[in-house]
This record gives structure tokens, C-alpha cells and sequence, in this order.
């Protein structure tokens, strides 16, 4: 299915962003809000993972029936490391990424896990774990 | 608890909204309880203790090895001293007197100066310079208006007592209340703010200009060619501005969902120069919701001392302006800089994925309470008190007005505050140098 993304603060998120390495923060910034007729046509439940892939990447998150529906075609996620190995760093001479409106193809992945901060950060290079 | 120490008036360290009449109670070296706190200033008071960082360490041997102040403080020195081009981020969530020896920092190495406005509100500041802005503060708010749109943005979820304390469920000396004030969301989502409002007006992604130029061209009494504008029937942006027109005071608040989606700053140069033409018909003033409690403060202390709010690069040996070049992420992500200080901000985590892996390829320096991926990424990390908890200082909030944060807390024991970091630094670096004067090399 394809989809935009957008990013932001949400509450739960805002609330363990000092404690990144905290299941809490983990847990909120992993939750991929999905539009309840959007869940049924990816044939997945709210719960179970999905895989967002695009040009510059792919991440696994977990489903969340959205409460701000109906918003089909379009994803939100906390703002997070995860979600940013979809973020497009061109600023169009701004300074500011492109953080909201990425076009994205959204996955079925109820068998992949979502990762675990350290091992995501792994990929960011020697240091990053 | 009921035992506990009580301070009153204590300024909130989270958002900008600076909601300066939070009751702590204080139960030992802890926050028991925040009174008038929202959900997220709760959980920073109550678990200011946790995940922190305690002792300076510096990277060996492919791991890290805990040092003291002294030494860590001279190797981040010597690591800025040597760079050609480092980048000093952050700035946000700490307080204006660290910034300020911030910016002679940066002018001594000869680094480039941002704060997270360039990955906020820096286009709306760049709108500003084009387009100037009718603003006041958030007293005048909530003393007269009598419309509130919020475009962009979910207060509900970023700035939890925005609404109560400043605007449509604020008891104001004109406007009692919220059936005094009319309150319309523009969104792409029905959020928890859009369910609270009068009016929900849901626009297509990336449909912000479009819609803020249909809005202008009613208000300049044109009609609208187009049937279906930013997926809505024209009609409707007809009917908006007549009612931004009716009222006596209204205010645009806009979030980063004009900043961060498609036109950036000039999604922002339309809300400002909409809210210029509304005045030729009323009275109506707009403010961005900064989202760092000291972002606003990291603004006007950067432009007092070198004439510019971000993205200030001191390689030549004078302050330059130039976000897109000489922004945080654009330098991360071309890998232009060979070394970095952070100070509160996790930027390998709020990155885009290809300029925090830039920016992790590089030696960084970290100055923050807490552990955080970029601590993990660090050179040298170099624990902080917590501004606004263990730590006081001056901070604006998102309407230019300074406030005074309190120390409530003891930090842990010898951590140090920003400020005398950042100053002990400062000497390290010109002791380097060997008095060289400014970025000369």
C-alpha cells in the first residue's frame, strides 16, 4: 500500500523522550498509526508489524489501529530514530529536513520484529551502539 | 509525601509555553508530585533521576573509559581547537546563559553555531525576514482574543495547557472564556486538538499553501477558479475568510506542519502575509509553538551577539548566515564537518538516518544530563545538571518573554552545570591555541 508519512510529538512519546533507552520510548515511537480501513486492506490487525520501505530505507513498526481516522493512505509516527531512516535530509535550502508528507510503501511484516534502539543505532556506524 | 518540601512558581522546563506557576513537592533530592504540571512536565520532574549520565568518560579502545571533569574537559578542547569546520548543536534545552558562551565558542574555533530551530521553526524565521510578523504576547491572547486557529499543529499532544492557560479555555480580562472564543483547526488529521474545536477543517497533505493563497485571494474579494483546493470544495475557504474577517482579535498559531511538509518557509511566508492582510481588515496577530522550552531563548541570544537567530558559521572569522549551507543537518549530512559539540539535544536520534550517520562519523563532544544515542556516539561525553531542575537560569518563552528558571533539585553529586562546562572549555581552548585571538589560525 503505498502511503505518506508524517512525523510529530505525541504525548507518549514526549513523555519518555528523556529515557530513549526505556521500553516506554520504544514503545512510543515505534507505533505506526495506520487508518482502520487501511488495516483491513493490508489483511493485518492492529498489533501485528508492518515494514515501511522507501528510496532511502526500510523499518519495521508495530500497527496501531489510528484514533484520528479517517486519514487513509497516510501513517503517523512519533517522532524517532526509527522513523527517521525514512526522513529525506534535504532541506531545500532551509535547514529543515522533510520530517511530514513521505511518500512510503507500507508492508504486511507480522512476522519481523521491531528493532531494538542499540541495534538500530548499530547501523549508524562503528560507534552508534 | 504530604511531608515534603512545597516551591511554587516554579517555570516548566519543557515546551514553549513556560507555564510559570507549576507547585513542586519535593521529598528528599526528588519531585513527588508537580501540581498544575500537564502529562509531559510530570514525567520530566518525576523521572529527572533516570537514564542519566554521572561520570565524564572519553571513548578507548573501541569502548568508553569514565575520566574526570578536568581531563575530558581538555581533550574536548583539544578536539575543537584542531577541527577545521566543527559544528556546535543543540542549544535549546539549556539556558541563556550557556548560549551565550555558546556563541564565543563557536567564534573562538571557529565552528558553525545552530540551535533545533533549523529543524523546527527555522523557516518560519526565514519567512520572518521576509515578511515581518504581527505577533504580541500570549497575556494579550488571552486578555482579548476572541479567534483561535491552530494550523499545523496538536497542542492537545505538544503543548498540553497552551488552551487553558493562554488561549480558548483561558479566563482572560475581555474574554471570560471558552464561549467567548471561537476555536478552528486546520489539519491533516483529526487530532486530539481538531475533536476540540468549533471548526475542523482537514486539508490534503502537503496542501498548506494552496490552502493559505485560496484563503488571501477571497480576502482580496477575487474569486477562486478552482472547484477543489487542498482537497476541499473552494466554497469553504470562502467561508473561512469571512470568518477570519468577523472577529475582533484573532490569532494564528501555527505548528510544524507548515515547517516540516512541502514549501517549508514558504508555507510560513503565506500564514504571515495572511495574517498581514487580515489587518487591513481587523485586528490579527500569529506565533509559531516552539517546541524546546529555551529555543525562543536560543533565538534572541544568538541574534543579539552575532545578528542572526541560526545556522551561523564563524569559518571565515565573522558571523555568516545561510541555513541550507550552514545548518546543522546539511552540514551532517554533505560530512563537512570534522567534529562536533552537542549540548542537550540528541541529534543522532532526531536526524534524518544519512546526516546522523554523518554526523556519527565524526569526533562528538556531549554535553547532556542524560544518556542519550548521541551520548553513545560520543568522543566525550561530559554529564549536565538538568536546567530547570538542578539548575537555574534564563530561558524566553515562545512569545519573547524571558522567565527565570528555578534549581529544585541537587544535581548528582559533582556534575556540573552547562554554563561552567562550557566556559571551562572556552579557556581550554584558547590555553590550546596558545592565546591565538579568535578563529585565527
Amino acid at each position: 500500500m503505498k502511503a505518506i508519512v508524517l512525523t510529530g510529538r505525541s504525548l507518549a512519546q514526549g513523555r519518555a523522550k528523556e529515557r530513549k533507552f526505556s521500553e516506554e520510548y520504544m514503545k512510543a515511537s515505534t507505533a505506526c498509526e495506520v487508518d482502520p480501513d487501511d488495516l483491513e486492506s493490508l489483511g493485518i490487525q492492529a498489533g501485528q508489524n508492518v515494514r515501511l520501505v522507501n528510496g532511502r530505507g526500510s523499518v519495521v513498526l508495530r500497527a496501531v489501529k489510528s484514533s484520528q481516522a479517517p486519514h487513509r493512505g497516510m501513517v503517523f509516527v512519533a517522532y524517532g530514530p526509527w522513523v527517521n531512516v525514512l526522513m529525506d535530509p534535504d532541506s531545500d535550502g532551509t535547514g529543515m529536513p522533510t520530517l511530514k508528507g513521505i511518500e512510503v510503501e507500507v508492508e504486511p511484516a507480522p512476522d519481523e520484529e521491531v528493532k531494538e534502539l542499540r541495534s538500530l543505532l548499530r547501523e549508524h556506524g562503528p560507534k552508534g551502539g | 509525601m504530604g511531608e515534603g518540601r512545597v516551591i511554587g512558581n516554579v517555570v516548566c522546563p519543557f515546551c514553549g509555553c513556560c507555564c510559570d506557576d507549576l507547585e513542586l513537592t519535593i521529598d528528599g533530592n526528588a519531585v513527588v508530585s508537580a501540581k498544575n504540571a500537564c502529562a509531559l512536565s510530570q514525567a520530566k520532574f518525576e523521572s529527572a533521576l533516570e537514564e542519566r549520565a554521572l561520570r565524564p568518560r572519553e571513548r578507548a579502545n573501541g569502548g568508553f573509559s569514565e575520566t574526570d571533569y578536568e581531563r575530558a574537559i581538555r581533550h574536548s578542547a583539544e578536539i575543537l581547537a584542531e577541527a577545521k569546520y566543527p559544528l556546535l548543536w543543540g542549544w535549546s534545552c539549556t539556558s541563556c546563559e550557556a548560549q551565550s558562551v555558546g556563541v564565543e565558542l563557536a567564534e573562538e574555533v571557529g565552528g558553525v553555531l545552530d540551535n533545533t530551530t533549523s529543524m523546527c521553526h527555522g523557516p518560519g524565521l526565514l519567512a520572518v525576514h521576509d515578511v515581518g510578523e504581527s505577533t504580541c504576547t500570549l497575556g494579550e491572547v488571552r486578555h482579548r482574543a476572541d479567534l483561535i486557529i491552530y494550523w499545523g499543529c496538536n497542542p492537545a499532544h505538544a503543548h498540553p495547557r497552551h488552551m487553558r492557560r493562554y488561549t480558548v479555555q483561558s479566563e482572560g480580562r475581555f474574554r471570560k472564556g471558552r464561549g467567548e472564543r471561537k476555536m478552528i483547526v486546520v489539519d491533516v488529521r483529526n487530532t486530539a486538538t481538531a475533536r476540540m474545536a468549533d471548526e475542523f477543517i482537514r486539508i490534503e497533505p502537503n496542501g498548506d499553501y494552496e490552502a493559505l493563497a485560496a484563503i488571501r485571494t477571497c480576502l482580496k474579494g477575487e474569486e477562486l477558479e478552482q472547484e477543489v483546493i487542498a482537497g476541499l470544495p473552494s466554497t469553504r475557504f470562502e467561508k473561512l475568510a469571512d470568518e477570519l474577517i468577523d472577529c475582533e482579535f484573532g490569532v494564528l498559531f501555527f505548528g510544524l506542519g507548515l515547517t516540516m511538509s512541502k514549501g517549508k518557509s514558504r508555507n510560513i511566508d503565506a500564514a504571515l502575509s495572511l495574517v498581514r492582510d487580515l489587518n487591513s481588515k481587523t485586528k490579527f496577530l500569529a506565533m509559531p509553538m516552539r517546541g524546546h522550552f529555551n529555543v525562543t531563548g536560543a533565538n534572541e541570544v544568538f541574534a543579539w551577539q552575532t545578528g542572526y537567530p541560526f545556522a551561523i558559521d564563524f569559518s571565515q572569522g565573522y558571523p555568516r548566515y545561510n541555513p541550507g549551507d550552514t545548518s546543522g543537518v546539511d552540514i551532517a549530512t554533505r560530512g563537512d564537518c570534522d567534529a562536533a559539540l552537542v549540548v542537550a539535544s540528541d541529534p543522532i536520534s532526531n536526524f534524518p538516518r544519512e546526516a546522523a550517520e554523518g554526523l556519527a562519523s565524526v569526533p562528538i563532544i556531549t554535553i547532556d544530563p542524560h544518556e542519550t544515542p548521541t551520548t553513545s556516539a560520543s568522543e566525550v561525553v561530559l554529564p549536565s545538571a538538568m536546567v530547570g531542575i538542578e539548575a537555574g537560569g534564563t530561558v524566553y518563552r515562545m512569545d519573547g518573554v524571558p522567565l527565570t528558571l528555578r534549581k529544585v533539585l541537587e544535581p548528582p553529586e559533582g556534575v556540573l552545570q552547562d554554563a561552567e562546562i562550557l566556559s571551562a572549555i572556552l579557556r581550554e581552548v584558547r590555553d590550546v591555541r596558545g592565546g591565538a585571538i579568535g578563529h585565527a589560525r
